[in-house]
């Protein structure tokens, strides 16, 4: 136990807990799994549209097939792995945007106080007070057929997945807000802040060189929890058809096959459940491992 | 508020394409903006417009006629259809509004107000275009608009048009501070704070609403809401009872597992299941029992989430320090759980439950969606797709406003529960 006190940064330390844990490497090597077939799947099996098979549908699974074909006689395998990319896209596309922006407002809100801290305040406590489902549906339904900068170069199709990835990031953000408001308002305290101000230092460079890396671990957990959230809202969002148009993803999947039960075909919608079903487990239990690691005031608990 | 109006009024763009049939034309969707006070300038209104003010008193109609290729009274929006019809008291509709348009003057030209199209459409008639206007004592003026260019030509035209004598005027309509409200913001401010919004689609009232679809959500959230108190507490407590042990693990690992399950997977298990047990009582609500199989799911697909969270707020309380000098002192373990640690746990409890009772009129929208109960969840779905406004800012307020209410409750009950707390 000699090593356990050496001087180790939070993150090295982080780290080593982490390899220690068996449960937390279980978790990230099926992460790592999913990413893996995220980013391969559209590259394997490209071309989707034109993947009917007439002769080989709602097939049971088999050899050639190994978790059977849907109505359309494409195989239930390939559209799990392409629902994997539509996921792992909105998971992480969601967070891309939620995240540095609840860090910013978070941390603006905490570091400046009165004007700014009652906006920002006043925006997400409104924002909390309509259900999470309703503002995503509603921005979505906002979102179709429009496109933000038509014409230039950074023109962006609101209609398809980016409304998805936006809508998705801009309700998700709160609770990172939260609870790097929180944090920064204990952080500006601290005496390491009275001395850089004390050397100098301006608003803005004690807030992003001496405050927001000290809450990087906070952006980190958050990241792991904002996944679970996208992907369980992605597969609602695709069930009322508001989701991934022209790509299977699990809630489609799970919308198409919903008649399927009674018939006595289980095999897509199991599929689809139990593919949503490991990577939300894995998530969700290396964001909690990640926390236990991460968080220096769990250590002794 | 400024949300919600922005969010679903502003971004929802043109609402009149669900609801007017496109045959209609423009008139047809003018009257549609009138009616829901579309035409009204969006925060403050600063506008004017240009009224025709019919002085004869008769029982015909007052009625406005483009002719000879004319598109002025259409332009101005005093074309209105279905054309001023007599009130059954006899006395026809006597004044004609214009659209509202920002800093209109007697100078403000009129082919600003067509967005720059000619006022003349095909070929003028050798007379030049004109209106028709039949006034309410049956009398017909013809107002020639021949060299017409600005607002304050046109109120000369029609003062100066042979057969007036003060029998029609026309003026542009003064700026007031009460007409300063006459906006859409502030008729979305008063139809939600009355809750008086009409839906676009039925026309029924708010209130109607939800005293009609309120219950069916009601009845399926709140035993659920309940049932699920109740078995996360129960399940919560004897879990942190036998903290490390297998049972306790036992516990974790099927929440952890139940809180994984996707919502959607527990739906359809839950209708499958039904469809092979009763298939009567799947769907719908023909059968007061069926409501059972949406209760279960709601509590089954909860519970996981909940029980974790009861579970982490009682082993907080238990390494507490009071917790060990009464085991000190020899209380039983069940009496300290059940007296001392679960009163200290009420208040962390306490706000997760009350806060959730405002989301329980809404119901559970999946849910809803998915069983066919006419609930207000399902609506809201619905006013979503199809763009009903005042449905969606109505509801969505609803719940703003009960959950203000459920947080200076649950404020009021920390100062019964915690005598450390004071209410200022």
């Amino acid at each position: 136990m000699k090593d356990d006190f050496n001087g180790r940064s939070l993150w090295a330390d982080a780290l080593h807990r982490l390899l220690r844990d068996r449960i937390a490497l279980a978790c990230f090597a099926v992460i790592c799994v999913y990413v893996v077939i995220a980013v391969a799947s559209p590259l394997v099996f490209g071309n989707w549209s034109s993947r009917h098979d007439y002769n080989h549908r709602n097939e049971p699974p088999s050899w050639t097939y190994p978790l059977g074909t849907d109505a359309l006689g494409r195989s239930v395998l390939q559209k799990v792995f392409l629902g994997a990319h539509v996921s792992m896209t909105v998971g992480f596309m969601a967070n891309v945007i939620a995240l540095p922006l609840g860090m910013l407002l978070g941390a603006l809100a905490g570091f400046f106080g009165r004007k700014i801290d009652d906006f920002i305040v006043w925006l997400y406590t409104t924002l909390a007070s309509i259900p999470g489902i309703i503002l995503l549906i509603s921005l979505k339904f906002a979102f179709a057929d429009r496109v933000l900068f038509p014409g230039t170069f950074f023109a962006l199709d609101l209609s398809g997945m980016t409304g998805v990835y936006i809508a998705l990031g801009l309700t998700s953000w709160i609770g990172t807000c939260r609870l790097v408001r929180a944090e920064t308002m204990k952080l500006k305290e601290l005496d390491y802040v009275l001395a850089a101000r004390a050397t100098g230092r301006g608003n803005f460079a004690i807030m992003f060189h001496h405050i927001l890396p000290n809450l990087m671990h906070i952006g980190i957990i958050n990241f792991s929890l904002g996944f679970v959230g996208a992907i369980s809202a992605e597969v609602i969002l695709s069930f009322l058809n508001l989701g991934v148009q022209d790509m299977p993803s699990w809630g489609k999947m799970i919308n198409e096959a919903r008649m399927d039960l009674v018939v006595g075909r289980w095999w897509e919608l199991s599929a689809a459940v139990v593919a949503t079903f490991f990577i939300i487990l894995a998530w969700n239990i290396f964001g909690d491992r990640l926390r236990d690691a991460l968080d220096p005031k769990l250590k002794n608990v | 508020m400024l949300l919600t109006f922005v969010l679903f009024r502003v971004i929802a763009g043109d609402v009149s394409t669900a609801y007017v049939n496109q045959k209609l034309g423009m008139e047809a969707r003018q009257a549609f903006y009138e009616k829901h006070k579309l035409d009204r300038p969006s925060i403050f209104n600063f506008h004017r417009r240009l009224f025709l003010t019919d002085n004869t008193i008769g029982t015909y109609t007052f009625e406005i006629q483009d002719v000879n290729g004319s598109l002025l009274a259409k332009a101005l929006n005093l074309h209105l259809s279905p054309p001023g019809k007599a009130t059954p008291a006899g006395k026809p509709e006597m004044k004609r509004e214009g659209r509202l348009v920002f800093g209109l003057s007697a100078s403000t030209p009129l082919s600003s107000m067509t967005g720059g199209k000619p006022l003349a459409a095909g070929r003028p008639a050798a007379s030049g275009p004109a209106w028709h206007v039949t006034l309410s004592d049956g009398t017909v003026l013809n107002v020639g608009l021949t060299n017409i260019r600005t607002c304050g030509d046109c109120i000369a035209a029609i003062a100066s048009c042979p057969g007036n004598s003060g029998k029609l005027t026309s003026g542009i309509s003064s700026w007031s501070l009460a007409n300063m409200f006459d906006s859409q913001f502030f008729w979305h401010l008063w139809e939600n704070v009355t809750f008086q919004g009409r839906s676009y689609a039925t026309n029924q009232s708010l209130l109607e609403i939800v005293g009609e679809r309120g219950k069916f959500s009601l009845s399926i959230t709140v035993p659920a809401m309940v049932l699920t108190w109740l078995f996360a507490m129960v399940i919560s407590c004897f879990v942190a009872y036998y903290r490390d042990t297998w049972i306790d693990r036992f516990g974790v690992f099927f929440t952890v597992l139940g809180m994984c399950v996707p919502y959607l997977a527990y739906m359809l298990l839950g209708q499958w299941i039904m469809f092979k047990i009763a298939p009567a009582y799947a769907a719908g609500l023909a059968h007061p029992s069926s409501i059972y199989v949406p209760v279960f799911i709601a509590v089954a697909a909860g519970l996981g989430a909940e029980v974790r969270f009861y579970r982490t707020i009682i082993l907080n309380e238990i390494n507490k320090d009071y917790v060990r000098t009464a085991r000190a002192k020899g209380v039983p373990l069940p009496s300290i759980l059940f007296l001392h640690v679960l009163k200290n746990c009420m208040l962390p409890i306490l706000t997760d439950l009350i806060t959730t009772i405002p989301f329980l009129i809404l119901g559970s929208l999946l849910l809803e969606r998915f069983f066919g109960i006419p609930g207000l969840g399902d609506l809201l779905l619905t006013s979503i797709t199809s763009r009903d406004v005042p449905i969606i800012t109505g509801l969505t307020f609803l719940t703003a406003v009960l959950y203000v209410i459920s947080l200076l409750i649950t404020d009021i009950l920390y100062a019964v529960f915690d005598p450390r707390i004071h209410l200022q």
